[in-house]
């Protein structure tokens, strides 16, 4: 209850906002109305087509039936057109509107188009983030996700559902490199975040995406090439994401609509990652005790040792028999760290959203007010989130709705709970409970018998046992997000035909950490001890860390502004000449500051710290070893500030809707460091032309009903505000040895540093079939950086080790493919599918840093790039099988070599192998939907073609790291199948482990072809099962819809061409595990 | 005129737009010159440029770790202990291989000094853009100084491990290092000649010494007058330039020449010497985290110090414990805390230094009283007044030996063995190196190539510079 009470006091304020908002629905007098004349031959149809808001609706087409003959309505949504026959029938449509049928004779004075509900399958309207447009009018090539297949997916942020339906758009999981999350259309930069810039309603969003519900979102555009995207100017280089949001609909009845699921998923698959038995495991382990590589460690009496690593010392010591001894390693192995794991640390993870929502308007008004509660339950035991969202919007037309004012406030409040102790096993074998379930202490940075005995009790207990820990809230951290976002806008009707708008946004997002150390905790014992000094002679301890809990704390704002003014001039000249102009400025501002800081010997009930005990300049040597440190006290504040001024200008003109030319403009500067204010901008430019070919009179290719022909030129950027062009140092804020404070060198000088430029071109062709059997688009792309900023190796004896410059040119190319296919409609039985396919492949035309030797290509070519090769592509050393000593041989200067070496500082490019490249040529997914009466079935397949990726190997290097403390280095591939005797080389390719390790040896193994694996396959992503039922089939329902679902995802694979038991995409992690979620949605 | 009508009705609405517009518009210029970070600045001012030398990590934690770790300072405790080394660079030193890096990439220490020297090379080209004035002229002078003494120093330590030993006879055609004076990234610099290397350090601590002070400055990163005549003496000294060397010494010692007396250091401390210690006039040490050998710490029982070195000292010494600690589960004695105040050598100049230039350069003109009475100065302070026993009634090379013996029992694990090996093999001395492991001695003769380091691969692949030849 407690935690509800904040968040009911938070509605209910809320609430009050939204009456304010929704003001009163005036009702102004419509336009005059035109009356057609009955009966009569030559007859003159007249009347105007309206939106449900009444507003006129210029370009609607009022066609005859089964004829050419067709007019187009005017500016303010008039028309009139000569009919021969009062039988005749008149078709009036319009893209993004139902179309609608009348007899020449009954066609009313008013023609209220109603807008597209968002089905599959229909071309809508797109957004750009400033302006709508009809799909029939755009040369750009525009994605369109409406809601209904937005919503066919269950997840908590709104990204993830583009993944696996969306054209040109791929879900990077192979990841290296500098690669991001989303792709549009291949990658056009080198070293600048090549992610897509994203935007909310009409401003970037710079929030966290996971603050935004996904069920409040109306439709998402992706825009693709540079007649859509370069609106958006220096920031468009990796392609735009549009989001906009409900915003109500005019003279409509307030509509409830209610949606509930909860999504259960299972643990991870512990066993996918293969490891060494115990056994092999404590095997490695005694053949390293043998060898001595324990006896720094043994030595210097402290550090953590394997429990397997104790007895053997044991023996060793001749404290223990030989029998004792393989009896107690016997013992140990008997015991699977995993099953621990299953039982104390994951759990199914349980995710439930509930979102109410009310929409409706009159004439003059439309509202949309929503609420939304997601709780996460995550698969570990302690990590959890949970999110409050509140949005409301409400627009209100006025004087004679010549001025629209739209306001709307979006509000995220989100807490998320994370596992602060991370309990990482170490050894395979590790054992967190005695068999009645009590938690057992585990060596972690500290040997255990020295634990037992350090300080003869005058420490704090310094013992670590991880299920204490996953048990208690020891350690707490919480970090609590608050997102607020409000927006005003204003339109005004200066002429018909012009309208002047001014927009405005404001952001702000709080994020708060709070990481709770308590007292009990390993962490703050560790601490605690680490640093406290025990007089030898009089036995008295002094703690120079105080006694109590230590709370880590940081906070970050940000908050932007964002304003626009905007004239648009839309006018229909003569009924064929149509014109849309926008062009205005805008300004961007945002900040962020960041501040942390440590609190010691905190205390929970009253808040009070300990901080002024703590001498921060002391050097404290530690308790053990002979290292010593200062107390960090963690104090850091930094801020930061984005600045955008931006003109922009963006017009097409249509010819008798057969004919379109587009072009925009725009230019952005940038509070960019160290540049001269005539370099802060950068100009960018498109143009556009198509061609609605079945608008042509002499157009009668009868399979086809439409066919448009587009093509597209211009410029996008990228923005790095890493680098300068003069000589950049930071100060860290951090102290010298002798506590006085210094600057680092960031950026070295860089006078000839140039914006980043990415040039578009697409072709494209939309057509649909006769009665839309068959719809879809397909383009060609071209996408061209120009000097693309790139950090390279240069020689140290510059003083830096990497260059970061403008140093490379790259080229893009792919085809995008979108189908949808109404195969079946039979009865109350129907069939459709939807196809996508995407190609692409990128490729370094001009890199101006050379590589340093094949081991740098072969190790990173996203580092090095190589002229005439993807950037994400990978080369490898060619394998040449084992030697008779199970060591791995490649090419030297075209000869079988061992040299590894030699090998790797080959610079003969001969010597390395092309493998192919990280992320796949092919793409795309095929949904299939069917539905009976009122059932519904969803299945998507996705498909990722022709790529590679390195699969695990076995690390001797790891393997035999005696001393490493972290990670799991008993997870390792194919160790039952290295060679280990004489003749193993036929049967195998995994080399013999050899003692002492050799790295260059590993390299060349690690990245040879023996370890590359296609990653070719299909997938299922997810299917969809929904039940629905309306009032108006079944009278006595409560609700207008409703609907249950059942959604389940992250299926598995059901075809790739590796033999492997690996998932392409989680060639190195875990894959997500199944889900499966129910669902109801109601509207009444 | 009716649309005219209209919109004067609505002047109003008009009105506000156009107001809206114009605060728009009216955005400054200085609106896009916001910094876009708050950390981050151009360093233009003195206290900026100053800034940049404080930075300690990157100017005072630069020498070369390579000479100490092929140095006869220590051994490894056995086989497996050198086979279980931390990194291949570490072995492969020991043993004076060919190859030493096996492919490592970034090797700092190449990297490091070139680093210190890139930063000090920006303070040199954005001074003469600040004017002079007589309130800044002292701050703007020591910055000079400290830069172009900084670099001497740099630059000193990179030639002293990747080029051979000084010798007048043969220094225009010895192969020196990279000298780049500029601050720019995008210029590769040839190896200069050996005597064009030392040329350019000795005209930078020209350069240094009139812009420095005389007074010790309060904390020891900073140079001093004395720091630069102490770096001339050393560097003139390995030159065999002995009499200048001495010239110098005597310099630095009219500044200072202040000892600390052993007999009041800790021996249990984890930190013997303070980090502003009466001893120490420059501080610096090795590059850090890179090897594990130059730490003088617990975390590398797998080395133990060279039983020869250790039998060199007398029982009373007070260094042994002042620099030793034995781990009692080993029996192996591991460094402690040096001069240098974190976990690596001490490479820095001190006045035990100048002591023993002074004492060697006068015993090779045969000053022998006076020489043995600046080592005995030294000594006084390493002994407890009870066991001191003054050095006295050698002759020439007696004494010259003695005094060379103390200078490696005082000078242990500060890199400078290597340099000396050097420059006393030049000078006849005939000292062979050797090392055994699993029953393979390894050998390394007077003047052997391997004296010099080999420059990292990536260096020489990415400037193409001449390498070693090892």
């Amino acid at each position: 209850m407690d935690m509800i009470t904040p968040y009911a006091l938070r509605i209910m304020l809320f609430l009050k906002i939204v009456t304010l908002l929704t003001c009163g629905s005036a009702h102004h007098v419509l336009a005059a109305t035109f009356n057609s004349p009955v009966g009569a031959k030559n007859i003159e149809v007249r009347g105007r087509v309206v939106d449900e808001a009444g507003k006129g609706i210029s370009g609607a087409v009022i066609q005859i039936k089964d004829t050419q003959r067709k007019v187009l309505s005017n500016a303010e949504g008039y028309f009139s057109i000569a009919v021969v026959n009062s039988n005749a029938v008149l078709i009036i449509s319009h893209l993004g509107y139902h179309p609608q049928e009348f007899r020449a004779d009954k066609v009313p004075a008013l023609i209220r188009m109603v807008e597209y509900s968002g089905q599959l399958n229909e071309v809508g309207i797109v957004s750009t983030g400033y302006q709508n447009i009809p799909r029939e009018r755009a040369t750009g090539s525009f994605v369109l996700l409406d809601s209904a297949l937005l919503n066919r997916k269950v997840s908590t942020n709104i990204l993830d559902r583009l993944d696996g339906v969306t054209s040109g758009l791929i879900f990077n999981r192979n990841k290296t490199g500098n690669t991001p999350d989303i792709s549009v259309r291949g990658r056009s930069t080198i070293a600048s975040d090549a992610s897509p810039l994203i935007i909310l309603d009409n401003f970037p969003y710079d929030g966290d995406i996971s603050n935004i519900n996904p069920q409040d979102v109306k439709s998402i555009t992706v825009l693709k090439d540079a007649a859509a995207s370069s609106i958006w100017g220096s920031r468009a280089g990796n392609g735009v994401i549009v989001i906009t949001t409900y915003k109500g609909v005019f003279n409509q009845k307030p509509m409830v609509s209610l949606n509930s699921n909860v999504t259960i998923g299972g643990r991870p698959d512990l066993y996918y990652k293969p490891q060494l038995s115990n056994q092999a495991f404590i095997g490695i382990e005694q053949f390293l005790f043998d060898k001595g590589a324990y006896n720094t460690v043994i030595n210097n009496g402290y550090g953590s040792l394997s429990p397997a690593v104790e007895i053997m010392l044991l023996s060793r010591k001749g404290t223990i028999t030989q029998q004792r001894k393989s009896a107690m390693l016997d013992s140990i192995a008997m015991h699977d760290n995993r099953d621990d794991l299953k039982k104390y640390y994951y759990h199914p993870s349980v995710n439930q959203q509930y979102q109410v929502s009310i929409n409706g308007g009159g004439a003059n008004n439309k509202y949309y007010v929503s609420m939304g509660y997601d709780q996460n339950k995550a698969n570990t035991v302690i990590n959890s989130n949970d999110r409050m969202s509140l949005n409301a919007s409400n627009t209100v037309s006025m004087l004679k709705k010549k001025l629209e004012v739209v306001t709307g406030i979006m509000f995220t409040s989100s807490r998320t709970n994370v596992d602060g102790s991370a309990y990482n096993p170490q050894f395979p074998y590790e054992n967190l409970a005695d068999q009645n379930g009590k938690a057992l202490a585990i060596t972690r940075t500290l040997r255990l018998p020295y634990v037992d005995t350090v300080g003869k009790g005058r420490l704090l207990d310094w013992h670590y046992k991880p299920l204490d820990e996953i048990q208690n809230p020891f350690v707490t951290q919480r970090l609590k997000v608050t997102d607020y976002r409000i927006n005003a806008g204003l339109s005004y009707a200066i002429l018909k035909s012009l309208h002047l708008s001014g927009t405005y946004t404001y952001d702000k997002g709080l994020n708060e950490q709070v990481r709770r150390n308590g007292l009990p905790s390993y962490y703050t014992r560790d601490m605690i001890n680490t640093y406290s000094q025990i007089n030898q002679a009089t036995g008295v301890v002094t703690y120079p860390v105080p006694l109590g809990d230590i709370n880590d704390n940081s906070t970050s704002v940000y908050y932007a502004h964002y304003g626009r003014a905007q004239l648009n001039y839309d006018k229909l000249f003569n009924g064929k000449h149509a014109v849309n102009a926008l062009g205005g400025m805008e300004i961007k501002d945002y900040q962020s500051n960041f501040n942390s800081y440590t609190l010691y010997g905190f205390d929970q009930e009253t808040f009070a710290n300990r901080n002024n005990t703590i001498n921060p300049t002391v050097l404290y040597p530690a308790f053990y070893g002979s290292g010593s440190s200062r107390i960090p006290l963690n104090i850091a504040s930094a801020s930061t500030t984005d600045r955008y001024r931006s003109y922009f200008f963006n017009g097409s003109y249509t010819y008798d809707s057969r004919y379109i030319l587009s072009a925009s403009a725009r230019k952005d500067e940038s509070n960019l460091f160290g540049v001269k204010t005539n370099q802060k901008g950068v100009p960018l430019w498109s143009a556009g032309l198509a061609w609605n070919l079945s608008n042509e009179r002499f157009y009668h290719f009868e399979p086809f009903t439409y066919l448009k022909l587009r093509a597209t030129y211009g410029y996008s950027g990228n923005v790095n505000k890493s680098v300068s062009a003069y000589l950049t140092a930071q100060a860290t804020g951090q102290s010298n040895l002798w506590n006085i404070p210094y600057v680092t060198i960031t950026n070295p000088p860089n006078p000839s540093l140039r914006w980043e430029q990415v040039r578009n071109i697409n072709f494209g062709i939309d057509f649909q079939t006769k009665a839309n059997v068959l719809s879809g688009s397909v383009e060609y792309w071209i996408k061209s950086g120009f000097d693309l900023i790139g950090a390279s190796p240069i020689a140290q004896q510059t003083g830096v080790s990497v260059f970061t410059g403008n140093t490379a040119n790259m080229r893009g190319r792919g085809v995008d493919v979108a189908l949808n296919s109404n195969n079946l409609k039979a009865g109350s039985f129907g069939w459709s599918t939807q196809f996508h396919f995407n190609y692409n492949t990128d490729q370094i035309t001009s890199y101006k840093v050379k590589a340093i030797n094949n081991a740098a290509i072969v190790l990173g070519n996203y580092l090095q790039p190589l002229v005439g090769y993807s950037y994400y592509s990978i080369f490898s050393y060619p394998w040449r099988g084992l030697d008779h000593s199970g060591n791995p041989q490649s090419v030297l200067n075209g000869n079988t070599s061992k040299d590894y070496s030699a090998i790797s500082k080959s610079t003969n490019i001969a010597d390395i192998a092309y493998s192919g490249t990280l992320t796949p040529k092919y793409f795309g997914n095929i949904m299939n939907n069917m539905s009976w009466r009122s059932l519904e079935l969803s299945v998507n397949l996705t498909y990722k073609l022709k790529y590679v990726y390195r699969r695990p190997y076995l690390s001797n290097a790891s393997l035999y790291s005696a001393n490493s403390t972290g990670g799991q280095r008993y997870q390792q591939s194919d160790f039952d199948q290295r060679w280990q005797n004489p003749g193993d080389e036929m049967k195998t390719d995994v080399p013999s482990l050899i003692y002492p390790v050799n790295s260059a040896r590993e390299e060349v193994y690690k990245y040879s072809t023996a370890l590359i694996e296609k990653g070719d396959h299909v997938r299922l992503q997810d299917v969809r099962l929904s039940y629905s039922l309306s009032k108006r089939k079944v009278a006595r329902l409560p609700f207008d819809h409703v609907s249950i679902y059942t959604y389940a995802s992250n299926l598995g694979i059901i075809w790739k061409s590796s033999k492997y038991r690996i998932d392409p995409d989680y060639a190195q992690g875990i894959p997500l595990p199944k889900t499966i979620a129910f669902g109801l949605k109601a509207t009444f | 005129m009716y649309q005219f009508r209209t919109i004067m009705k609505n002047w109003k609405i008009n009105y506000l737009l156009l107001c809206t517009l114009i605060i728009f518009a009216s955005c400054k210029k200085s609106f896009l010159d916001a910094k876009p970070s708050s950390g981050i600045l151009t360093p233009k001012t003195l206290n900026e440029l100053q800034g940049l030398l404080e930075n300690a990590d990157v100017l005072n934690k630069s020498t070369p770790s390579l000479s100490q770790m092929a140095s006869d300072d220590y051994v490894f405790t056995s086989y497996e202990s050198w086979q279980s080394a931390y990194t291949a660079t570490e072995r492969n030193s020991y043993i004076w291989a060919k190859d030493i890096y096996e492919g490592a990439s970034q090797v700092q220490d190449w990297s490091s000094g070139y680093q210190g020297i890139f930063y000090c090379n920006n303070v040199l080209a954005v001074l003469p853009h600040i004017v002079q004035t007589p309130s800044n002229i002292q701050q703007y002078n020591t910055i000079k100084g400290w830069a172009n003494f900084m670099r001497a120093f740099l630059l000193y330590d990179l030639v002293r491990n990747f080029s051979p030993a000084y010798d007048p006879a043969t220094a225009d055609k010895d192969l020196g290092i990279p000298v780049p004076l500029e601050a720019r990234v995008d210029q590769i610099v040839p190896r200069s000649s050996l005597k064009d290397t030392y040329t350019q350090i000795l005209h930078d601590l020209r350069s240094a010494v009139p812009a420095l002070s005389v007074a010790l400055p309060l904390n020891n990163n900073r140079p001093s007058r004395a720091a630069a005549y102490a770096l001339f003496s050393r560097i003139l000294l390995s030159m065999r330039e002995y009499a200048q060397a001495e010239l110098y010494a005597d310099s630095a010692l009219a500044i200072t020449k202040t000892l600390i007396d052993y007999n009041g250091v800790s021996t249990t401390s984890a930190t013997p010497f303070a980090i502003n210690n009466a001893e120490t006039i420059f501080s610096t040490g090795s590059i850090l985290n890179q090897y594990q050998i130059t730490y003088p710490a617990s975390v590398n029982t797998q080395v133990t110090m060279n039983p020869e070195l250790l039998a060199l000292y007398d029982k009373n010494d007070l260094r042994l414990s002042a620099f030793f600690r034995l781990n009692t589960a080993t029996g192996n004695l591991y460094v402690r805390r040096g001069y240098f105040f974190q976990t690596t050598c001490f490479t820095g100049l001190a006045t035990d230094e100048l002591y023993l230039i002074k004492s060697e350069c006068l015993a090779r003109r045969n000053e022998l009283t006076a020489s043995l009475s600046w080592l005995n100065d030294l000594l006084r302070k390493r002994f407890s007044p009870t066991s001191f026993r003054e050095v006295s009634g050698l002759n020439q090379q007696a004494a010259l030996q003695r005094i060379l013996e103390e200078r490696r029992k005082e000078l242990v694990w500060r890199t400078l063995r290597w340099t000396d090996l050097k420059r006393l093999n030049k000078e006849g001395a005939n000292i062979t190196l050797t090392r055994v492991l699993n029953g393979v001695t390894y050998t390394l003769t007077p003047n052997d190539p391997k004296y010099v380091f080999p420059i990292p691969d990536d260096e020489i692949a990415l400037s193409g510079i001449t390498q070693n030849l090892r």
